[in-house]
């Protein structure tokens, strides 16, 4: 069975790093990562059919990203600004019910504790950081950079914390794996 | 799995021939009681579906490149109201901010303040746009 954890860690990456080099488009296209996430939720077990509703969210994340790459790689900007921050609220919103699924699924106490508390930070740096971002649109032009600077800050944290929760996920998921070879 | 056994400890409980009279002087009380019957209206719901409206009436408007009237009549000159304007501002993104921290420090995953919190935020970048708009 494939490793949900690293799924969702590309997925991140995806997301989180826009990589434009040489008037190139997005080399890591946003819908790429909200696909990776959808085949990652795919492999976590089920609970309450809040896999179903998180993945059916992540296809719908998927089409919606890829309508606002569209637009910035034709160069019509119809959405603009907006769209970005439309969709970054909406991947917080997504993590939330991906975490959601995350706290409930695991057996083992001690990575419960690590979801929890990684949730609890990713999630209020996150929301800090759109929170902040959001005033940045009023500012004048040298306090817009610092505030965009604590918010990108904000949220490289946040990302960080969720790498690391996902290297510690996959090595959960490989001793789990390796226990129930040895159960047979 | 749960499921299952939840189902066959229902299907094995012996029954208890139910009390007649406590279930009837129960049905007696519902039915006069004009209390239980009103249906419970949440703040949810309420609020969540003229912000959505609003909100895609806002970014339809933005989008297809339709100014806002209000632009004209109310435009801060004065440089004391942008001052005004600014520290009311850090007010808000101050206390925003604390809040989010208050609730997620708290621990909580789902419920009315984690909703909050949420709804919030989008009102916030909404209410920011706006403005910027203006």
């Amino acid at each position: 069975m494939k490793d949900p954890y690293n799924n969702l860690y590309n997925g991140l990456c995806f997301i989180f790093l826009d990589l434009k080099f040489f008037g190139l488009p997005d080399i890591f296209p946003d819908f790429f990562g909200y696909m990776f996430f959808a085949y990652g939720i795919h492999l976590l077990p089920s609970i309450r059919k809040l896999k179903y509703w998180t993945r059916n969210f992540a296809i719908v994340l998927t089409v919606l990203s890829f309508v606002v790459e569209l637009d910035q790689w034709t160069g019509t900007l119809l959405l603009g600004q907006i769209g970005v921050q439309l969709l970054q609220f909406l991947l917080i919103l997504f993590m939330y019910f991906l975490f959601q699924l995350l706290l409930h699924i695991h057996e083992n106490k001690a990575f419960e504790a690590k979801t929890f508390r990684t949730y609890q930070i990713y999630m209020t740096l996150m929301l800090c950081g759109f929170v902040i971002q959001s005033f940045a649109i009023n500012l004048d032009a040298n306090l817009q950079e610092v505030a965009l600077t604590i918010s990108i800050l904000l949220q490289l944290i946040a990302f960080i914390l969720f790498v690391f929760y996902c290297r510690s996920g996959s090595k959960y998921f490989k001793s789990k794996q390796q226990s129930n070879v040895q159960s047979f | 799995m749960e499921d299952r056994e939840l189902f066959d400890t229902l299907k094995n409980r012996p029954d208890i021939e139910p009390e007649q009279a406590f279930s009837s002087s129960l049905r007696r009380e519902l039915e006069n009681n004009p209390k239980l019957k009103t249906k419970k209206v949440t703040v949810a719901p309420l609020l969540t579906i003229p912000m959505t409206i609003a909100i895609f009436v806002f970014l339809w408007m933005i989008t297809t490149g339709q100014t806002l009237e209000i632009r004209s009549t109310a435009s801060p000159i004065i440089s004391q109201e942008k001052t005004m304007v600014f520290t009311g501002g850090l007010f808000v993104l101050l206390s925003l901010v604390l809040f989010i921290i208050f609730v997620f420090s708290k621990g909580y995953t789902k419920g009315k303040l984690v909703f909050i919190t949420f709804a919030l935020s989008l009102c916030v970048w909404v209410g920011n746009l706006v403005y910027a708009n203006w």
